[in-house]
């Protein structure tokens, strides 16, 4: 059992700027814990920050109810993997995987015990008596990744294990870490720059910018519910299409104006909103590529009005796979479309297509926040 | 005229060498063969070979207790000057290995010893110790004639040379404890290791590549100690600080036996190249990374 | 964001001040041990180096030091009455200033002659192709293990016959060239790829011309490094000026230097004030050169 709380903690080298601030998380038993963002963003500090390995500026790290500020990295039962591996280099794979067991003076026959069992787990037993510069690059993760498991810490840390693995294996290694945290059943708290493994992975994803949270939600709500432009644009690929448009009331509905004559009309809950306070103002309407659908697949969706409807240039067609990415323009708008490969489509035409308004996101334009309301707040503004 | 030029053109490759080994051989290849052959003969002062003599000055030499004493001496000398030597380097280094306040101060004073030569630290050992305003025997209340006494006499002389060998020990050592990869460190930290688990678990080991090859430059280095022995000692009191490279000295400017000399010359160069090659052996066997 | 924070649900019941006593505290201590463990580190370096430079920071208060506050059985570590007149009389028992220059042309020949020698050696062997390379290159390795001293003997022989003995030449000449230096620079070059060199000559730049304008300038933290190891060691040198001079005019300072040490055994601290003179050359360079000579020889030389 572990719970780590962390209460508006920050991290500051010269006390004028700030790499993380007022970070508040807190991580129930068991979760698997995504900090996700751009380069520089505090997603690392804050792990070691956690991992006891740069001290907390201020606010406080709470584990299993204990004030776990100052406690010494070495005292807070945790176990980490590194980016580099950070494996000894003078010391076999059985001896890396061994060290943090020895150094507990834990008796022999059960230290060679649960090396061979995590050794197994992980398909290494073979590479046991080498030393770490004979392996290649996947097998050091996989050593890392057993000499983090030997122990039963309290969490695992990883700051982006995968990163330094080529395609292919990294996504094998990513199948594999998410059956190793359900085998050991285990807080793991993530660091990656990476939105596919966060969105895979992930039980709970912490996007982070300049050192401020901008989200912290389920993966399914991040995707769906961005709380701002910044996360929308960041989570998901290719990234969400944004459009700029005029909030216009017209025959008593209302419609989203944006240029190259697109006229898209909102209805629903978020009609409402809109209604409210928004009318004839400029808003950023955030539309995924795959809600933007051809004719075939959104009767499929019973969306084929004709107030979903817009035109746009095909300027590329990207073939994936079973699907197709369109970069199109709609004159002064770059927009992406995710359609099934055997959608008929002509290059350097014009094209139709249907808008998914039920799942259009809408910011404000000066504070990029959504201004639809997460499920969450819809709850608790019942409650309140 | 073409194959001229052609020549020409392969000559000038070794022209690029010819300084280097001209010097090599003049100085060098030279006069060691011609040690070689001088330790076969019998010399006279002029140190010109006269009698062959077979190996007669190798059999006195192994006959001779005198030379068993330096060769001892010898030995002893090189393992206190490299443990003492490289003892100092590593404390060095490992005090600078963490930023602090005042460090380049510091550590450039660890460094300094190797811009002393042996001459003048014995011209300073020499003052220190000496047994009436030696400034040691003053701190510390004792009245040892230091390095007239054959107890001290060795150990005082492997001090200097450890003292000023240690300055580019210490050199070596920052540059191994630079290469260690700072997350090791960290990551045994997670682990739960504690500061002097990880000295002795990674930081140690972690500078063994650097250690052996400190290991061999210091034992050819320490062989070689003369100037300090010439000054402080002259190899007394008795024959406690005759050291091999001094007894050398000793026989050929003082009793004009080149011959011999010639002799200690080879066995000294026989000692040196075995420790080289068996060191090297151990290596390969140990340091595997 | 404020949602999160204020849905935290706080793991033990403290109050506000408990919390705010709690967190002061522990700040203290850990300040507290950070302070400590800091004083320690610092404390240790001063003590350490404090005993590794006591032979020089007695020798430098001793050369102050008039001869009869020496001459006492009482504890005389820093000079009561501090003096020039070692200096001042070092100079007149010997010939230091002939010393000296001699010192630095030996010493200066000797640095610029390995500099030029093993740069074209090295050039050579990483750049060239010839027969014998292999061997040759074995051979100049192996001449690390041949202890000087084992051939002194036949050395000093060989300039006596030559007639060479107490002349510059014969301080400076055996000293020209070093199996390091050609080693050091050799680790560089192997650093640059061979298409620099064949694109140099494409070019219609030479040998010689590829040496000076480009290998030179790029291996300028090497020779930086060369430059201070074997000024210093030149200037160190004992045995062989010990050897073959003969005059004060051919002296240099650590063989004229020992010349004080036996003048008489009254001027301990003229012979003191002598070795501080004669040190601070060798030292200035090493300090000014320290950084080049860690950058050139651990950057590329020694690595495990």
């Amino acid at each position: 059992m572990s719970n780590i709380v962390l209460k508006n903690v920050c991290k500051s080298y010269d006390k004028e700027h700030y790499a993380v601030q007022d970070f508040s998380l807190e991580i129930p038993d068991r979760e698997f814990v995504i900090f996700v963002g751009p380069s520089g963003c505090g997603k690392s500090t804050t792990l070691r920050m956690i991992a006891g390995l740069e001290e907390i500026t201020s606010g406080e790290l709470w584990i299993d109810g204990q004030l776990c500020n100052y406690v010494e990295a070495k005292d807070r039962d945790l176990s980490m993997v590194f980016q580099n591996y950070a494996l000894y280099p003078n010391m076999t794979v059985y001896e890396n995987m061994a060290f943090s067991l020895k150094i507990r003076k834990q008796p022999k026959d059960e230290v060679d015990k649960k090396v061979h069992e995590a050794a197994k787990m992980l398909g290494i037993e073979h590479l046991l008596d080498r030393r770490p510069a004979a392996l290649s690059g996947g097998q050091k993760q996989r050593v890392a990744i057993g000499s983090a498991i030997m122990r039963r810490p309290k969490a695992f840390l990883m700051d982006e294990p995968l990163s330094n693995l080529d395609a292919k294996l990294r996504a094998q290694m990513r199948v594999e870490l998410a059956k190793l945290h359900k085998e050991l059943k285990t807080t793991v708290i993530y660091v990656t720059h990476d939105q596919t493994e966060a969105m895979t992975l992930g039980t709970k994803i912490i996007v982070m910018k300049d050192g401020v949270v901008q989200q912290a939600d389920t993966p399914e709500r991040i995707y769906r519910h961005p709380a701002n432009k910044f996360v929308a644009g960041f989570i998901g690929a290719p990234s969400m299409n944004f459009m700029e448009t005029m909030v216009m009331e017209r025959n008593g509905a209302v419609y989203l104006e944006a240029d190259g004559g697109i006229t898209l009309r909102v209805r629903g809950e978020n009609e409402m909103v809109l209604r409210r306070a928004y009318l004839g103002k400029m808003m950023i309407l955030g539309l995924r590529p795959e809600d933007l659908q051809d004719e075939i697949t959104a009767s499929a969706h019973q969306i084929c009005y004709e107030e979903n409807q817009l035109k746009a240039f095909v300027d590329l067609r990207e073939m994936i796979g079973a699907e197709a990415y369109l970069h199109m323009n709609t004159g002064r708008n770059l927009i992406t479309a995710r359609v099934p490969s055997e959608a008929p489509v002509a290059v350097k035409e014009s094209i139709t297509l249907y808008a998914d308004m039920e799942k259009a996101q809408i910011f404000d334009p000066f504070t990029e926040e959504n201004i639809l309301s997460l499920p969450v707040e819809k709850e608790e503004r019942a409650t309140a | 005229m073409k194959k001229v030029i052609e020549k020409c053109k392969k000559a000038e490759v070794y022209m690029y060498l010819i300084p280097s080994m001209v010097i090599f051989s003049i100085f060098l290849f030279y006069p060691f063969i011609k040690t070689i052959y001088l330790s076969l003969y019998k010399t006279n002062k002029l140190g010109e070979a006269k009698l062959y003599v077979g190996l007669d000055n190798y059999k006195s030499l192994l006959s001779n207790p005198s030379f068993y004493n330096s060769l001892w001496v010898t030995l002893e000398f090189v393992a206190i000057v490299v443990v003492g030597s490289m003892a100092l380097g590593l404390l060095g280094a490992v005090l600078c290995s963490k930023a602090f306040p005042g460090i380049r101060v510091f550590s450039t004073s660890y460094a300094l010893p190797m811009a002393v030569a042996s001459s003048s630290g014995a011209m300073i050992f020499k003052i220190i110790l000496n047994p009436t305003i030696g400034i040691v025997n003053k701190l510390l209340h004792v009245s040892i004639n230091w390095v007239s006494d054959p107890k001290y006499a060795l150990i005082c002389v492997a001090v200097l040379t450890a003292w000023l060998n240690s300055g580019i020990n210490f050199l070596y050592f920052s540059a191994g404890l630079g290469n260690i990869d700072d997350s090791i460190y960290e990551r045994a930290s997670v682990d739960g290791a504690n500061a002097v688990q990880k000295f002795f678990k990674l930081t140690l080991p972690g500078l063994s590549p650097i250690m052996f090859y400190t290991l061999v430059v210091n034992i050819i280095q320490a062989f070689q100690s003369f100037g300090q022995v010439k000054i402080l000692t002259q190899g007394g009191p008795g024959e406690s600080t005759n050291l091999i490279v001094y007894s050398i000295y000793r026989d050929a400017f003082f009793n004009y036996r080149f011959g011999s000399a010639a002799a200690q010359s080879v066995v000294l160069f026989l000692i040196v190249m075995a420790l080289t090659l068996v060191m090297f052996r151990v290596e390969k066997r140990g340091v595997k990374y | 964001m404020s949602t999160i924070a204020t849905t935290i649900a706080r793991p033990k019941t403290y109050s506000a001040e408990e919390l705010q006593a709690l967190h002061l505290a522990m700040n203290a201590k850990a300040k507290r041990k950070k302070m400590i463990q800091k004083t320690a580190l610092v404390t240790m370096n001063l003590i350490v180096c404090l005993f590794m430079l006591f032979p020089l920071l007695y020798t430098i208060s001793v050369a102050f030091m008039p001869s009869g506050e020496l001459y006492t059985m009482a504890m005389n570590i820093v000079p009561k009455h501090p003096t020039l007149e070692n200096f001042v009389e070092a100079f007149h028992k010997i010939p230091l200033v002939r010393f000296v220059l001699n010192s630095f042309l030996v010493a200066g020949s000797i640095t610029l002659g390995q500099i030029v020698t093993c740069s074209l050696a090295a050039f050579a062997f990483s750049f060239l192709n010839f027969k014998g390379k292999n061997v040759l290159f074995m051979l100049v390795m192996a001449t690390m293990m041949v202890p000087g001293e084992a051939t002194i003997i036949s050395n000093y022989l060989t300039v006596g016959s030559l007639g060479l003995l107490d002349t510059y030449i014969v301080l400076i000449l055996p000293s020209l060239t070093s199996a390091m230096g050609i080693f050091l620079f050799r680790q560089f070059y192997m650093t640059f790829p061979i298409s620099l060199y064949e694109s140099a000559k494409l070019d219609g730049c030479g040998n010689l011309r590829f040496i000076v304008k480009i290998l030179m300038p790029l291996t300028k933290s090497a020779m930086g490094a060369m430059a201070v190891y074997t000024f210093i060691n030149a200037w160190n040198m004992y045995m062989w000026p010990l050897l073959v001079t003969g005059s004060d005019s051919k002296r240099t300072v650590q063989i004229g230097i020992s010349m004080l040490n036996s003048v008489d055994a009254q001027s301990i601290t003229l012979m003191l004030a002598g070795v501080v003179m004669i040190i601070i050359p060798s030292i200035s360079i090493f300090i000014v050169g320290q950084k080049a000579l860690i950058k050139g020889m651990f950057s590329g030389a020694v690595k495990g």
